[in-house]
């Protein structure tokens, strides 16, 4: 879990940076926008489950909220 | 602890290669890398807070206001995070509401403390 969160993050980040220059050169720049539109929501998607989980887990050791 | 210094600066690198072309992505491994060390962290504050209330029992009734304590810390642990995960991303309005109000909460969290030092202090004069 821990650090190759990290590197898929970053795969993703790069893979939709790289797709959005080839789109914008060759003239289609809506869709490098929906490109890295979709990067973003997998990555969210990714990401929020953990943060639920251990915003739930903090709430819970100092039995606040 | 070499783990988390090293998950902190490999996710700095990682995201400042990502910031050039995308800000989303890069402020996106900013927060997978706080979450994680918030998740090592979580691991070790476990620990501290069961002998914290193992020492609640030897206080008997004010044992509340050990409740309200941890209350409190972790009231300024969420607020400092994601207002600092705020102001890092350039916006610095929203981090600082974010602090405020978790001061606020801060407050109203310790009313109880405030009410029942004034009803010693009432009862001593």
């Amino acid at each position: 879990m821990t650090i190759n969160l990290i590197f898929k993050i970053a795969a993703v980040g790069i893979l939709v940076s790289v797709l959005g220059q080839v789109l914008k050169h060759s003239g289609r720049d809506e869709q490098a926008f929906l490109v890295s539109l979709a990067g973003l929501i997998l990555v969210l998607l990714w990401i929020v489950p953990y943060i639920e989980d251990l915003f739930e887990t903090v709430q819970r050791l100092f039995s606040m909220g | 602890m070499i783990k988390v210094a090293v998950i902190g600066i490999i996710a700095v690198f990682l995201a400042m290669a990502v910031k050039k072309d995308q800000q989303e992505f890069a402020m996106l491994i900013i927060l997978a890398a706080s979450l994680i060390i918030l998740g090592l962290a979580l691991s070790k504050i476990d620990d501290v807070i069961n002998v914290i209330h193992i020492a609640e029992d030897y206080l008997g009734n004010n044992s509340v206001y050990i409740g309200i304590l941890l209350k409190m810390v972790g009231i300024t642990y969420v607020a400092e995070f994601s207002s600092n995960l705020c102001r890092d991303a350039g916006f610095g309005a929203v981090g600082n509401q974010i602090e405020f109000f978790g001061k606020v909460m801060i407050i109203a969290v310790s009313m109880p403390v405030i009410k029942s030092l004034l009803q010693t202090i009432s009862e001593i004069l």
